[in-house]
């Protein structure tokens, strides 16, 4: 008898002899079946065999039982047969017979294990480049800070920048790394260096991004767009790095990740683009004059700058004047 | 115990009337006035009114000031400042007269917000002496006599000289040297013969007070209607004088051939017409190791509105950020920390919308500009705005100029013209000369 995990499908997921117990099941790399799944846990369950010589699923962890197939019925354990499937998720484990089993014993193997790394993300693996890459976006913090702001102490300035910039590189590999341990039960700071170091990066895009967008001009809403959609694209595809959707693993579920998340930014950062300050008597200019924008800016001749102030004045008279917005000075 | 023995008690410790009125006997009535100015009191009194302004909700007084009459069927002459609230939020308002004798409720008939004047209709309340407009200026020296209600003290008269109109100001206003003080506006100005010269207006201290002419009192008083307008119209009439004001006196600002300051490698405009006020200073940046040189200039003067908004006030100002051998991306950081200086504002979410900007770069013959105009529009003064223009060219040599122009209660198509002169009016100072 061999114990066989399919999946909803029942497409094959894993096989084992029924003697090679105990064996746990969870999507931790460390269990013997290690199987994916919105429901299953690190650690799901342990398969031991009994005096009697049958076998026995217990669930593990926090998990709130074991049941069969279609029965809502929990329990700890449950004993496993050929006619009496367990629940793993949506996958079912379940004991065939030899001869149904099509594949030589020796095929029977996890499913498709994902080697180590390969080409760029075995070199973001390595830990000289995990830390290299953070102490370089440091540096180059500190020489932007050098270069750039106007103080007298100017080093003392860049060391609370490159304090600044190594504050947010961590707060972001903390972040994959409690990601990491939720998800397999198993990560630790330092291993997400590489992927922290590019959100870092793209974060201090983004807050660029509001003023950049105002200064191109006279296409600033296209170029605001464009810019809004890059960096989406950007933060997503760092996510699908992240959730490893380029391996062959899982490849749908992560994709649907990734595209909620880049969903959900794409939505955010058009609510922040039409954003609309409250009233106040408080006027604040943006104000970006580094000379790389001003080169790619076209400029209007001033013989016709009050003219194309005609857009301005209609805004102006629109604004306030449907009646539900004027406030009555009566009230 | 009553007032009235407060008061002799009070006498009696300061030692101001004689023991013996300490007793409970009646004052003797007061003797006919002798003095040329109690015999100018006496007769101008029954001319003049106290004005108060009530906020109806709270039941309570919100401006008092003074009034007289000038016209045969009641009508009476104010300072627009001292009736403003009923004119701006006339549903949360009320005004009244009070003569010796008589309170009633008043109207405004018209306003002339640019000179600061309103004429109200008073109703049944008639006149018990006419205040004529004397239509020529007196004689420089001549002693005047102004009369009102000093915070609400009572009715009093003092004595001053009137020394001319003055000078650098966009509306007329005759100088007065004496004492007034706040509750005398709207007052009149007389001279001893009993002619009115002017009404009360402002005070700056030190016995410098102004007065508005006259001759506005008589044009405000033939242009009134018989009828309280709607307060729309009467809003819109004040909107419309006040556009006419700014495209008077701001229309032909910054003209080819204006005056133009030197600034570093830049010119700018600087006092365009006597009525502007410049000023220069200059702010060492010590923590970040720049220089701002600063030149301003100002009309000083703008029209009153209500007590948070004015208008026709027009006011630029040139910052020049040194900042040699910091390299060229600090000064540009530098400056830009310099153009996004925030600016504050009077006014209210009811008086004003929120400000829109719009940034453009703009091309002059002479340099290229970032520039980012910023304007508001007045909610209840239809036509009028509020608006800013802060520009800095991309050029100059280890400097940077910022520039910031600020027009308020100006109509839109001023505003149009304003920025575009303006900006032609900044040029690269070693172009102008010629190297």
């Amino acid at each position: 008898m061999w114990i066989e995990l399919t999946d909803a499908l029942g497409n094959v997921l894993a096989r084992r002899p029924e003697d090679a117990v105990p064996c746990t099941i969870g999507s931790a790399r460390d269990n013997t079946i290690v199987v994916d799944g919105d429901e299953i846990l690190p650690y799901h369950a342990r398969i031991d065999a009994n005096q009697d010589g049958t076998l026995s699923v217990t669930a593990l962890g926090a998990h709130p039982g074991l049941h069969r197939p279609g029965a809502p019925e929990r329990q700890p354990t449950l004993l496993l047969t050929a006619t009496a499937p367990v629940a793993i998720g949506q996958a079912m484990l379940r004991l065939v017979s030899t001869e149904m089993v099509m594949a030589p014993a020796a095929a029977v193997a996890a499913p498709e294990e994902e080697g180590p790394p390969t080409g760029w993300r075995a070199w973001a693996a390595r830990k000289d480049v995990q830390w290299g890459s953070a102490l370089f976006l440091v540096l180059a913090g500190m020489a932007v800070s050098w270069y750039t702001v106007p103080v007298k102490n100017r080093e003392l300035t860049a060391f609370f920048v490159g304090l600044f910039v190594l504050f947010a590189v961590a707060l972001w590999a903390a972040f994959f790394a409690l990601i990491g341990r939720l998800r397999h039960g198993k990560a630790k700071f330092g291993q997400h260096l590489v992927v922290a170091t590019v959100m870092t990066v793209v974060s201090l895009l983004i807050s660029e991004l509001a003023s950049w967008q105002e200064f191109l001009i006279p296409a600033a809403e296209v170029m605001a767009g464009l810019m809004l959609i890059l960096t989406s694209v950007t933060v997503g595809v760092t996510l699908f790095a992240q959730l490893r959707v380029f391996s062959t693993r899982n490849r749908e579920k992560h994709l649907r990740i990734a595209a909620g998340a880049t969903a959900v930014m794409l939505i955010l950062a058009v609510a922040a683009a039409r954003y609309t300050d409250d009233w106040s008597s408080t006027l604040d200019f943006s104000a970006v004059l580094k000379p790389w924008p001003v080169s790619w800016t076209p400029a209007r001749g001033v013989e016709t700058y009050g003219e194309s102030l005609s857009k301005l004045e209609k805004e102006l008279e629109k604004d306030g004047a449907d009646p539900a917005a004027v406030i009555s000075p009566a009230e | 115990m009553t007032l009235r023995t407060t008061l002799v008690l009070a006498s009696a410790i300061l030692g101001l009337c004689p023991p013996v009125l300490a007793q409970e006997t009646e004052l003797p009535p007061a003797p006919p006035p002798t003095g040329e100015v109690a015999q100018a009191f006496s007769r101008l009194r029954p001319a003049i009114v106290r004005i108060e302004v009530q906020e109806t909700g709270a039941d309570a007084l919100s401006a008092v000031g003074s009034g007289f009459f000038a016209a045969p069927d009641g009508r009476i002459v104010t300072n627009y400042h001292v009736i403003s609230r009923l004119v701006n939020d006339p549903e949360r308002h009320r005004a009244r007269a009070t003569t010796a004798t008589d309170t009633v409720e008043v109207k405004v008939l018209a306003v002339d917000v640019v000179h600061d004047l309103a004429v109200l209709d008073a109703g049944d309340l008639k006149a018990g002496t006419l205040l004529t407009p004397l239509l020529t200026l007196p004689s420089k020296g001549e002693r005047l006599l102004a009369i009102g209600h000093p915070r609400d003290l009572g009715l009093s008269i003092v004595e001053g000289t009137y020394n001319g109109e003055v000078e650098r100001m966009l509306t007329p206003r005759l100088h007065f040297t004496g004492p007034l003080n706040p509750g005398m506006s709207g007052g009149p100005a007389v001279t001893a013969s009993g002619q009115l010269v002017g009404v009360n207006v402002a005070t700056m201290g030190e016995e410098l007070a102004f007065l508005v002419p006259a001759d506005r009192v008589a044009a405000l008083l033939a242009r009134a209607p018989s009828t309280p307008p709607t307060p729309d119209s009467l809003l819109a009439g004040m909107a419309r004088d006040v556009a006419e004001y700014a495209e008077k006196h701001l229309g032909g600002l910054f003209a080819t051939g204006s005056p133009k300051v030197k600034l570093g490698g830049f010119s700018a405009p600087t006092e365009p017409t006597p009525t502007f006020q410049c000023w220069g200073d200059s702010k060492e940046q010590k923590d970040e190791g720049y220089k701002v040189v600063v030149h301003q200039c100002s009309t000083d003067e703008s029209i009153f509105l209500s007590e948070d908004l004015g208008a026709g006030l027009l006011n630029f100002k040139h910052e020049l950020v040194q900042g040699k051998g910091m390299g060229l991306i600090r000064l540009l950081s530098a400056t830009e920390a310099v153009f996004a200086e925030k600016m504050f504002f009077d006014g209210t979410e009811e008086q004003t919308t929120r400000f829109h900007c719009e940034s453009r770069n703009i091309r002059t013959k002479a340099l290229t500009f970032r520039t980012e105009l910023c304007a508001r529009r007045f909610r209840r003064l239809p036509g009028l705005y509020e608006a800013v223009l802060r520009a800095t060219p991309f050029n100059g040599n280890g400097e940077r100029l910022v520039t910031t122009l600020n027009m308020s209660g100006v109509p839109f198509k001023l505003v149009k013209q304003m920025v575009e002169r303006y900006l032609i009016g900044i040029e690269a100072a070693a172009a102008e000369d010629g190297k």
